[in-house]
């Protein structure tokens, strides 16, 4: 049986088609001509073969991504899983699931308290570490009777989520909001309180927790971008000191 | 309190016992010595001691059971605890060995990889739930089709081995010319993203869709003129 009016529509006109983003005329030759609609029903066949058998075919297993997590896999075989962890959005949830996961199930390995150890970075930086603590969560960016100073990257947006960490004289502002299309966010940070000299000179780390993984910014007011779900660290550090903000959860 | 080099001397009934012992004062939130416990598991995957093993399935299995049944894909998973509680101890079983095992240096350690691999046994099966749903709901969708046109296109072949899916995916692979091409099917059919969605995606990678489509009719057309890819992509051949 031949195309009742050919040419006979291509290929990649009929895939469009099973899709359904095929144009009217298409369509319209396609519910006449039985040739032209066998080639359509063949393709799609062809492609749920293949969609059938390729499904998730490149993941890594479960257990490679809780040893991705843990810091627990092998230096070369990091960057191939952070890599597909860009793109998969499955995999990105199932490691978001496992983390929380995890963590949900940190106390059940808990030992007796252990006595509060002082927090001491390497003995040759002898550093004064403090840590900050919350001390106030905000929706809508709005306290105190005033607005917080809006953090780089929100400026004009919708109002976010904030968490608000203070050490002494200083607050931290985080505000975390998330990526179109990804579980990543944006982690944002405003630091308060400091004197005009210090601003230049703070460093802040991110270090993601049971992993190397450590990225590194500057500035009072800081920004990293396409944070994977998990629990950080983050430190400032200024010269002579540094401030922790622990289980920062993305 | 002994050092760790007296412990790994001991006899592994003192081990046990004494494991066991410091395991009851975890659960009583007591101060408790783990090195013992960490032992056992030590004995069991670097010596391969069976009856360390053994200990260590009996001991830690209740504490898997409800790590089991506090996973948030248990309660669907049409299975009960014991099977997951079984494949978890296997997990771990076959992941580690005494080159593995220098990463564990303490109780807490490892028991958070048990933790992982109770975790990875459910999510296992989970794909695996959801991959037959995937390939049930190609075929209803394609039934359901108004005018079944292009539809009933009746996708039954069963699911293929894992170890036969990879091979499939490597030969697959093997007969594209380009990274591009590589990528694209990747997206389409691993990621399962339609070529519009592609597009949007990775805008630098794919601009056009026309092109899209272009491309993986080409990919096909040369998939299916492959002998040894043919039993997959042609049912109807």
């Amino acid at each position: 049986m031949g195309c009742i009016r050919p040419p006979a529509v291509p290929d990649e006109q009929l895939l469009a088609l099973i899709d359904g983003a095929a144009t009217d005329d298409v369509v319209a030759h396609v519910e006449q001509c039985g040739a032209c609609r066998d080639r359509a029903n063949h393709l799609a066949r062809q492609q749920g073969q293949l969609a059938v058998q390729l499904y998730r075919v490149a993941c890594p297993s479960p257990l490679d991504l809780g040893e991705y997590h843990l810091g627990l896999l092998s230096t070369e075989r990091i960057p191939a899983i952070a890599e597909h962890l860009a793109t998969c959005a499955p995999c990105e949830q199932e490691l978001q699931r496992l983390q929380g996961y995890l963590l949900a199930l940190a106390p059940t390995l808990a030992t007796a308290p252990a006595p509060a150890a002082p927090i001491r970075e390497s003995a040759a930086e002898r550093l004064q570490v403090f840590v900050a603590t919350l001390v106030d969560t905000l929706s809508g960016a709005v306290t105190g009777g005033g607005r917080t100073p809006a953090l780089a990257g929100l400026r004009g947006g919708e109002p976010e989520e904030q968490w608000v960490y203070a050490v002494g004289d200083l607050q931290i502002i985080i505000a975390m909001p998330p990526e179109p299309k990804s579980v990543r966010k944006g982690l944002f940070g405003l630091i308060l309180g400091l004197e005009t000299d210090e601003k230049a000179e703070v460093n802040v780390e991110l270090q993601r927790h049971q992993s190397d993984t450590t990225v590194m910014t500057e500035g009072h007011n800081f920004v990293f971008e396409h944070v994977t779900p998990g629990v950080y660290t983050l430190i400032l550090r200024s010269p002579g000191q540094a401030i922790r903000i622990e289980n920062l959860t993305v | 309190m002994p050092h760790d080099a007296d412990i790994s001397t001991l006899p592994l009934a003192v081990v046990v016992q004494r494991c066991q012992e410091e395991s009851e004062r975890f659960f009583q939130q007591a101060f408790n010595d783990p090195r013992y416990c960490h032992e056992v598991f030590r004995r069991a995957i670097v010596h391969h001691t069976g009856n360390a093993w053994a200990f260590v399935y009996r001991q830690y299995t209740p504490l898997v059971v409800s790590w089991v049944e506090h996973h948030a894909s248990f309660a669907a998973s049409g299975e009960d605890s014991a099977y997951f509680v079984n494949r978890a101890f296997e997990k771990m079983w076959s992941a580690l060995n005494a080159d593995k095992f220098a990463n564990f240096p303490d109780l807490r350690s490892l028991l958070r990889y048990l933790q992982l691999c109770t975790a990875s046994v459910i999510v296992d099966h989970v794909r695996t739930r959801e991959h037959a749903h995937f390939a049930a709901s190609l075929s209803i969708s394609h039934q359901d089709d108004p005018g079944g046109q292009y539809g009933n296109i009746g996708i039954e072949a069963p699911i293929i081995e894992e170890l036969e899916r990879q091979q499939l995916w490597q030969r697959i692979q093997q007969r594209l010319k380009s990274p591009a091409e590589q990528r694209l099917l990747y997206y389409r059919f691993a990621l399962d993203l339609m070529p519009r969605e592609i597009c949007l995606r990775f805008p630098e990678e794919f601009p056009d869709v026309k092109e899209v489509y272009k491309m993986l009719q080409k990919i096909l057309d040369r998939l299916s003129r492959d002998a040894e890819l043919k039993k997959f992509l042609s049912q109807d051949d």
